[in-house]
Order: structure tokens, then sequence, then C-alpha cells
């Protein structure tokens, strides 16, 4: 199971706005994507863009060398059933259960999986992110915050998927279940391989990972580094100006 | 000055009209094209099984059709009873009173069933249907669905287009058999006239083909309310578009409804 994406010129406007700007993005099979940036910047844009929920106006998405800005409706369907997105708002399915949202990819999936499958894989992932059983009868409006993330990581999470793509998965939860998150996803990623992409204000999470850290602002996707190193130059720069001005 | 103004407001009138028309045609088209989304959703290969269907359906079949019953029961009463009280006073009068049961035939089983059926179900279901899906989008669900690699059309649009085409199918049969035995039960209540030569005469002007008829016609129109209120619902692109899907599911349902009711009469009575 691997998966590449790779994001080439690609380009978004909103009216007069441009919000991604010719940005290149390669994550390779198995590998670990952060990308950082003010609120507003863009980052959900570039995860829509890159799940194909939204179209660029120029560039192309390519998952695993296939082009999906292309693909018929259908075809990428079937192709979205090797991925997981958990949105920023959840996007919980409101007229069902906590359990029938986590059981909602393999219920509708393809596969042919018995009951009796989806039941055991819902239950074990609802242990791992503890999700009690007391609450796998609640609609999502009964859920807290946290409660409504962890259905929301255990659903992307619950077909196995190649390649994760994770909006802000840690703002507005206690740190104790944030960690929990950040472990059970670190986990799935050392023993399957998959692939992350994620839009975080954490962008220190997963220190001892070689992941690539990225800054979105002004359309433009760079290294953190380099955008880090920029700032300080910029605020020695400033520094140095006032002191001469004094 | 009032020449001005008058003329002002005719051509306002009259491009407004045109842009009226042509939103009807614009959601005509989308709602052809809807259709054939949902049909061929159904029968395309690769579909994936959808094991909540069944159950989906059921849902829709007990918003729409069950929790319909007693509001469509009365409204079958009161409309059944006044149509038969009419007809008995003045049919005689006017030298027509052996045309009683086809009379009543003609009105309730091939017109006032399908279409007051088709108003409740337009009422009470379609605007809950389009704000439901248009909730659905606003809250990123139907988005949601997409990146599951779930196809919207068929989890949101078919169980709805199923469940209401059933339910105004049987709340139709439903609403011509209390309009009739309900309506004749009145009537004898109310003036004591023979209850048995009456309903002799509306089962002997009964024929298949008046119950076929009102069967297509609520099929047409269960297919429209349903077609219309998803194609508005998933229009919704922000939280202010919500209630208007809702009152453009309404309008637009009724006027999709009368239409065809049309067409189907001029089908049915010229051609």
């Amino acid at each position: 199971m691997s998966f590449r994406l790779e994001l080439r010129k690609v380009s978004y406007r909103h009216g007069e706005n441009t919000i991604l700007d010719s940005v290149d993005l390669t994550v390779p099979e198995g590998g670990v994507a952060i990308v950082g940036g003010r609120s507003g910047c863009g980052k959900s844009t570039l995860l829509e863009l890159c799940a194909g929920l939204t179209r660029p106006q120029s560039g192309a998405v390519l998952w695993d060398g296939d082009d999906i800005t292309v693909m018929s409706r259908y075809e990428l369907y079937g192709r979205r059933r090797s991925i997981g997105y958990v949105f920023q708002g959840y996007a919980l399915i409101s007229n069902h259960s906590a359990f029938d949202n986590i059981a909602l990819p393999l219920k509708c999936g393809g596969d042919d999986l018995g009951s009796e499958t989806i039941e055991k894989r819902v239950r074990a992932l609802m242990g791992e992110l503890d999700i009690g059983r007391g609450i796998e009868k609640r609609f999502p409006e009964a859920l807290s915050v946290a409660q409504l993330k962890c259905v929301a990581v255990a659903r992307a999470l619950v077909n196995e998927p190649a390649f994760l793509i994770l909006d802000e998965p840690f703002s507005g939860i206690d740190p104790v279940t944030a960690k929990m998150i950040a472990g059970v996803l670190r986990k799935r990623w050392m023993g399957g391989g998959m692939g992350i992409l994620m839009a975080t204000h954490a962008l220190g999470v997963w220190p001892e990972l070689a992941a690539q850290r990225f800054m979105l602002g002004g359309g433009r996707l760079e290294p953190a580094a380099t955008a880090f190193a920029r700032v300080r130059d910029l605020k020695h720069d400033r520094r140095y100006d006032h002191d001469d001005a004094r | 000055m009032l020449k001005e103004n008058a003329k002002r407001g005719l051509n306002r009138i009259a491009s407004g009209s045109w842009k009226r028309f042509a939103g009807l045609w614009r959601t005509a088209c989308g709602m052809a094209g809807l259709l054939f989304d949902t049909v061929y959703a159904a029968f395309r290969k690769g579909r994936t099984p959808n094991l909540s269907l069944m159950s989906q359906i059921n849902r829709q079949i007990l918003y729409t059709g069950v929790e319909a019953f007693w509001l469509v029961g009365s409204i079958a009463v009161l409309c059944g009873s006044a149509i038969i009280l009419v007809a008995m006073f003045n049919m005689p009068k006017i030298g027509v009173g052996e045309y009683f049961g086809k009379i009543l035939v003609i009105a309730l089983v091939d017109e006032l069933g399908p279409f007051v059926t088709s108003l409740v179900v337009v009422g009470r279901s379609g605007t809950a249907l389009a704000a439901y899906i248009g909730t659905m989008r606003v809250s990123r669900e139907v988005d949601a669905l997409e990146v599951m690699g779930i196809d919207p059309i068929q989890f949101i649009v078919q169980p709805a287009f199923v469940g209401i085409v059933a339910s105004v199918v049987c709340l139709n049969l439903y609403f011509i058999t209390i309009a009739i035995c309900g309506g004749l039960v009145v009537a004898w209540l109310l003036t004591g006239v023979p209850l048995g030569i009456y309903f002799g005469r509306v089962l002997d002007a009964l024929q298949f083909r008046d119950v076929a008829v009102s069967l297509l016609k609520s099929v047409a129109f269960g297919v429209i309310v349903a077609l219309t209120s998803s194609y508005y619902g998933l229009s919704v692109r922000n939280v202010r578009m919500v209630p208007i899907a809702a009152i453009n599911a309404v309008v637009g349902s009724m006027f999709f409804t009368i239409a065809v009711n049309l067409l189907l009469s001029v089908g049915y009575y010229v051609l």
C-alpha cells in the first residue's frame, strides 16, 4: 500500500485573493509533511486541493503520478478510498451515531466486509482512541469537542488508508487528548508506512520524526526553517535599526 | 412622470419575468441532470454497496409517510365531505345526479388525491429535506462523504427519492380511500342520505384506468418533490441559503407539480 502525493505549480484564487501561488509540494510514500501558517493563510484550502475537494485554477495534483484534477467524479470516488481525511470542523454525519460514523467508510466503502468484521475494527479503533462504549450510541450534537475529534480521527483511520490528511487535528482540545491522538497517528505511521499531510499550528509535533515542515503565507509554501530564519533576520534588522535610531 | 414610472415598472416586470423563466429552465435542467445521476448511481458498474440504504429508506418513509398519516387522513375527510355534500345537493338540481359517482372519481381519484398528498409532502418533507441537505452542505458532511469515496447522490438523494415516491403513492391511496369512505359517512351523519346507494354509485364508476392514472400521477409528483428538494438542498453554499433553499423547494415543487399535472391530463384526455 503506497501513496505519493505531489502538487505541481498549483495556483488557487478566491475572487481577487490569491490563496496559493504556484505551489509545489511532494510527500513521498510513507512521508510526513506538516504545514503551518497564520489563520486564514490557506492551509485548509491546500488540504482540500490535495484531496480533490477543490479544483485549482492551474497546476496539477498527482496521486501516484495520476492527475486528479482531470479525473471524473466516479473515478475520484474509487481513488479516494485509499485516503483518510479529518476536517477541522469534524464533519460527522449528523443523523448517525458515533459508532455508525466510524463504521461508515467500511459500510459504504466497496469491500464486502461482514458486520462482525466491521464491528471488530470499529471497536479496536474506539479502544485505541479511548472512545468509551457509553458514547458510541450518541449523536454528534451530544459529544464534546475532544470526543468529536477522536471520532473524526477514528473514521479517517478505520479503512486503513495509505495516506492521511489532517486539518488542525489538535486544535481546541486538551493536551492529554491531543497527545493521545498524536500517539495513535504516530503508531499507525510507524506500523503501516502511511503518508501524512497535516495542517496545524503545533508545528513542533513529532520532533523525533523526519517530517517535512512548511510554512504557508502570502500564497507561498516554504520550508519552515527558511521561514523562521527569515523572520529571525527581520527581527534582528528591526532591532538593529531601532538601536541605530536611538 | 407617472408614465415614465409605469414604463420603468413594466420593464422591470418584463426583465424579472425573463429572469424567473430562465431560472426555472435552469432548475428544470438541473433536476433532469440530478434524475439521471440518481438513476445512473443505482445501476452503474463499480458502484459501492450502501449497507445503510434500507435503514435510510425506512427513516424517510417514517418521516414522510407514517408521520403524515393523521394530517392526510384529516384533510381527506374534510375534502371528501365537502365535495360529496356539494355534489349530492347540487348535481340533481342541474339534472346530472346520475353522474355523481363519475364526478367523485374524477375529482378525488384522478385529481385531488395525488395533488393534495403531494402538497402535504412538499410542505412537510420537501422543505425538511432541502433544509437537511443544505445543512449537510454547510457543515461539510457532503464533503466528508465525497472524501470517503461515498457518492452523496447514492447516500443522500437515492434513499430520499425512493422513500418520498413510496410515501406519496401510499398516502395517495390512503387519501382516496379515506376521502370517499369518510366523506360518505360524514354526509350520512349530517343529512342521513342512503349510504349504500351512493357508495355503490362510486364503486360502479371507479375503473382500473382511474386508479392507474392516479398512481402514475403520484409517482410523478413524488419524483418531482424529491428531486426539487434535493436539487435546492445540494445548491446551498452557505448558511444564509438554507431557508432560501426550503422556500425554493416549496415554490419549485408546486410549480412543477402543477405543470406536470397539466401535461398528464393533456396526455390522458386529449391525446
